[in-house]
């Protein structure tokens, strides 16, 4: 799973730095990490980011985004005659996103940024091989908000938080409950 | 006199005989159906008991099962490895603290006991005093189920002694698939 994901990762951004320097955009890509308030686990999250209008007061970019986190669980395995066998397993959430961010930029390298998006989240169980079980695919958004400052001209830091709106899922016929969530973060952006 | 000398030594052999047979049918009645009462209880590794449960705490290690019999007002730890299994005659207000690679019984088919999963049964059971909730009160319906755990159809060998390593890092597809599964930090709706 992870090795597909970083295959997919590596063209999705050969494709959008090829399509940024074809259509005149600037591209860019971001890192970052941070903690979900509900249910109390980090992530990470990258971004494949396109700036389609600049100037020296604004930045309109879009972006597609992959955040995910992981939850352990234990799965219960029926035995026979009735009994149940467990074991350690984890569940996997992705969320796949296409997001539009605006850009106002401040002072010293400072600006303040804020836009939102929407997309899938994949979630994915699997047992202690890395074998999946079972998997659900449901609606996800999110509005974000936070403070970027630029090192120069091709390298900015930034601090942010965002609200995520996600489905309740379902695994192995059960429905679990998910809240919608505060997630604050800290990231870092290369521009090429 | 011959009679009545017979009648005075019949009456106290049929006494000692009758007292005899009780107290032998005691003995016996107490040796075959083993109880355990008000204990705090741990079964060595390897071992393979059965037994009545009640008012008690039982360590079950690795390599070992426990049939239980009926269960009332008890706590289980069950390291991995282990099994607990049995409860023909009833299950109730009973507690199950379970490793991950431990066989207990399914919840849904048997009723009057509710399960934990700790990382290590050992540990929860040495402090069982100042860590654990008692065990919960809900009275059982006690349905009739036997508990078998799973011999070579991909889950459970470890529980035999051939290592969790027997499977190498892949699970065949057509492998035992998991009834349900508990995430640690998603509720399950009601």
């Amino acid at each position: 799973m992870k090795t597909k994901l970083i295959t997919a990762l590596g063209f999705l951004g050969l494709a959008s730095a090829s399509h940024a320097q074809f259509a005149g955009m600037n591209g860019g890509i971001l890192l970052g990490g941070g903690y979900l308030e509900d249910p109390d686990e980090g992530y990470a999250f990258l971004q494949l980011r396109g700036t389609f209008y600049e100037d020296d007061a604004i930045a309109h970019t879009v972006f597609l985004e992959i955040l995910g986190h992981a939850d352990n669980a234990v799965l219960e395995f029926p035995a026979a005659g009735g009994g149940v066998f467990l074991e350690n397993g984890d569940i996997t959430f992705a969320n796949y996103t296409l997001n539009y961010e605006l850009e106002a930029k401040l002072s010293s390298g400072f600006s303040f940024y804020a836009g939102g998006g929407a997309g899938i989240e994949y979630i994915s169980l699997d047992d202690r091989f890395d074998f999946s079980i079972d998997s659900d695919t449901n609606f996800v958004a999110q509005a974000f908000a936070g403070l970027r400052f630029k090192f120069g001209g091709s390298v900015s830091a930034q601090l942010g938080a965002r609200y995520l709106w996600r489905e309740d899922f379902a695994l192995l016929g059960d429905q679990f409950v998910t809240k919608d969530s505060m997630a604050y973060e800290l990231s870092v952006a290369f521009r090429f | 006199m011959n009679k009545v000398s017979f009648r005075f030594v019949s009456i106290p052999v049929r006494v000692s005989v009758s007292l005899l047979s009780t107290a032998s049918a005691l003995l016996l009645a107490s040796c075959s159906s083993s109880r355990t009462v008000g204990a705090e209880w741990e079964l060595p590794a390897g071992r393979s008991v059965s037994k009545t449960v009640i008012d008690s705490d039982v360590m079950i290690a690795s390599g070992s099962e426990l049939e239980v019999a009926y269960s009332d007002r008890n706590r289980y730890f069950v390291a991995a490895g282990a099994a607990l299994v049995g409860f023909e005659k009833g299950v109730q207000n009973t507690k199950i603290y379970a490793e991950t690679g431990a066989v207990i019984p399914d919840r849904r088919r048997l009723r009057g006991f509710t399960v934990v999963t700790v990382k290590d049964a050992k540990k929860a059971y040495r402090d069982r005093y100042k860590q654990l909730p008692p065990p919960d009160m809900k009275p059982g319906t006690g349905k009739q189920v036997s508990v078998v755990p799973v011999v070579g159809v991909g889950v459970g060998a470890g529980f035999w002694g051939g290592g969790w390593s027997r499977w190498g890092s892949s699970r065949s597809r057509g492998a035992s698939r998991p009834a349900s599964v508990r995430p640690s930090s998603y509720k399950k709706k009601e």
